[in-house]
């Protein structure tokens, strides 16, 4: 019989610190471990079980797509037939499987996200190069638009990751709003510098003077004007 | 065809809890719970698979597997038969179905134990411990031959099956024009992180009983009152713990789902599910209750609400919106959408964590050397992370804490004021 000398409840024999107060605990029986312990060293299985289904749907998936690619591969060496139109059919064709491979969270989520970046731009380039267009989209808003989601949607992440613990109804929308804000600002930016040749804010500007009352005011509310500056603030309204 | 003594029954559709349980089935809330039995020697797989396979003919509402209807879920009786397992998964697994192959349940052993794990939506305590109760003695009489004389609670093999033991009780006594009970609060919920999917810790404190029921006796309430009490405190203590900037949490309700099981109040031999919760509660922006304060609470609360009356309108309510034709007829699929966040956003949400007493297990006296005693846990839930199940046998009261989170300072707070009412706990857990 072994006791825990902090909490001073009976345990088992063979543990090492006390499962209520984790107060380590002597090991007076040494050896004779594992014999007497009442469950087994238990199995998660969620992850084998739900890797079971997400296999067998992607693996479905894979054929559909690579299917495609060998009946458009055929049309196009064998049978000429509009060559442009088949090479748009087989990018999107990539493009589809490659997102969905990354949808499905095979890899650590970061990489996944970087892979669907990627994704993107390889899809984008390639529809460029195709039609072989003339005004340069591709480097003047494609990449760039691209880029900016990307980096946005990381910035959101981060800060979610680092307040989703507190309150939803608070974090949650001031998170939005500065989505929206970073993105906006950007996506001006963007056509600015394209269209009059240099970096100059318009609408954007009008957003995320809006934006950051709202975020201001919603953590004003969650976390109340500190007891300084009320005063500070009654003092000078004369109140 | 073969001439059945018992004509066997081709469906049994869902009762009122089971449409529920079945609806909200995820990954993490299985709607499994566990009742493990320790023996004094190590168990026999042999004779437990022999003794399963005898006994299984007397529970043909059990021998049955669970399919997709349209609308709802059913159970259909199926000619396979179930088989034991050693014990290699975390407890209370999730159920997975596949057509005509599993069961609603499940008989594991490892080493001294035998665990029965039951889908909460075939039966509910009640009924799990009759059918485990009925696996004992039909084990031992295999294994030493011990005919005992009086079963108790089990089942006799060779008498016929009552259509009153599968039959939905909810429905029998629900009556058209009651009205249903007030709306809940939202109260108090465990902060803690929880587990990875598919982890499920179990802890169990056993204490002797005769000195809990003379404290109680002490205080003028019953055993489960006593116990729910000095839980109540231990979740208050807690949250008057929390640090000065969490000073919301200090101002909420604390709630805890107590179920009643409805057989002695509704007369009634179901095997099936058949409860009702009722959730005392105590409001700390009305300041600290003390333990007496937290006694008269319940004792209060239990005499306003635990009669048959107030009841009736709860079994009335659930039956009811089950009835609902436009919940009717959505589709399985949609339902199964939209179940689990329902259940998660306003089923539980008004109690913080739960207690059900099943109150004395026996075994019949010529088992009872080799029998040592009795656990239940409750299943997983992802918003109430810690709930416990208590049960009796021979003197050995078994505090049964099942939880989806590492925290154990919530049990730490209940025992040590166990301990400090002078009464030996004895901790054991599946927790590495």
């Amino acid at each position: 019989m072994a006791y825990c000398p902090k909490c001073g409840v009976e345990v088992e024999d063979d543990v090492r610190s006390c499962p209520l107060c984790d107060f380590p605990i002597p090991d007076v029986n040494e050896g004779r471990h594992s014999e007497d312990s009442k469950y087994p060293q238990a199995i998660n299985t969620y992850d084998e079980d739900h890797l079971g289904k997400k296999n067998k749907a992607f693996f479905s998936i894979t054929i559909i797509a690579l299917s495609m690619v060998v009946i458009i591969g055929v049309i196009y060496l064998v049978y000429p037939w509009n060559h442009v139109l088949l090479r748009y059919i087989m990018v999107a064709d990539f493009c589809v499987l490659a997102m969905v491979f990354f949808s499905m969270g095979y890899l650590h989520p970061n990489y996944n996200f970087l892979g669907a970046y990627i994704t993107v731009v390889i899809t984008c380039l390639s529809v460029y190069l195709i039609s072989g267009s003339q005004s340069g989209w591709f480097l003047n808003f494609a990449l760039p638009i691209a880029t900016l989601l990307y980096l946005d949607v990381s910035l959101f992440r981060f800060i979610f990751k680092h307040t989703r613990h507190k309150s939803q109804f608070v974090f949650i929308p001031s998170n939005l709003i500065l989505f929206v804000i970073v993105l906006a600002i950007g996506i001006d930016g963007i056509i600015s510098l394209n269209v009059l040749g240099s970096v100059s804010l318009t609408w954007s500007l009008i957003m995320a003077v809006a934006g950051t009352c709202i975020i201001i005011l919603l953590q004003t509310i969650y976390h109340r004007i500190p007891e300084k500056t009320r005063k500070m603030m009654k003092k000078k309204m004369h109140v | 065809m073969m001439a059945e003594k018992n004509p066997k029954k081709k469906f049994y559709s869902l009762d009122n809890a089971g449409v529920l349980y079945t609806a909200i089935a995820s990954s993490r809330m299985t709607t499994v719970y566990r009742m493990t039995v320790e023996l004094s020697e190590a168990v026999e797989p042999m004779t437990l698979q022999n003794a399963l396979e005898l006994i299984i003919h007397r529970f043909p509402y059990f021998q049955v597997t669970l399919k997709r209807g349209f609308f709802w879920y059913y159970y259909e009786h199926t000619e396979a038969i179930p088989k034991v397992e050693e014990e290699t998964y975390y407890p209370c697994k999730t159920m997975r179905q596949r057509q005509g192959k599993t069961f609603p349940f499940r008989v594991l052993y490892y080493k001294k134990y035998i665990h029965v794990e039951f889908n909460h939506s075939i039966c509910d305590g009640s009924g799990g411990l009759a059918f485990l109760q009925t696996l004992i003695i039909e084990y031992f009489k295999r294994l030493k031959g011990i005919i005992p004389e009086n079963i108790g609670k089990a089942m006799d093999l060779d008498a016929e099956v009552d259509p009153g033991e599968f039959e939905d009780s909810f429905k029998v006594y629900y009556e058209e024009n009651v009205p249903p009970p007030p709306s809940s609060k939202k109260v108090f919920h465990f902060p803690f992180e929880l587990l990875d999917k598919g982890e499920y810790l179990l802890l169990t404190g056993f204490v002797p009983v005769t000195p809990m029921l003379a404290l109680a006796k002490s205080h003028g309430c019953t055993l489960t009152q006593f116990i729910l009490a000095l839980y109540f405190e231990s979740i208050q203590e807690y949250i008057i713990g929390l640090p000065i900037s969490e000073n919301k949490k200090r101002r909420q309700r604390i709630a805890i789902n107590v179920p009643v099981d409805l057989r002695r109040m509704f007369p009634s031999i179901t095997l099936r599910n058949f409860f009702i919760s009722l959730n005392p509660e105590i409001d700390l922006a009305l300041g600290y209750y003390t333990r007496a304060e937290i006694i008269e609470q319940i004792k209060g609360y239990m005499g306003l609400y635990m009669n048959r009356k107030h009841i009736n309108r709860y079994i009335s309510r659930n039956v009811r919106n089950q009835q609902l034709i436009f919940l009717r007829i959505i589709p399985l699929w949609v339902k199964k959408l939209l179940m689990p966040v329902v259940y998660k956003r306003y089923g539980e949400r008004s109690y913080t964590s739960g207690l059900s007493n099943l109150g004395v297990v026996t075994v019949p006296e010529e088992l009872r050397p080799y029998v040592k005693s009795f656990e239940v846990f409750p299943p997983p839930s992802a918003e109430s992370r810690l709930k416990m199940v208590t049960v009796s046998y021979d003197n050995k009261l078994a505090l049964c804490f099942g939880k989806t989170t590492s925290e154990t300072v919530i049990e730490k707070l209940f025992f040590s004021k166990i301990r400090q009412l002078g009464i030996p706990v004895k901790i054991e857990t599946n927790k590495r």
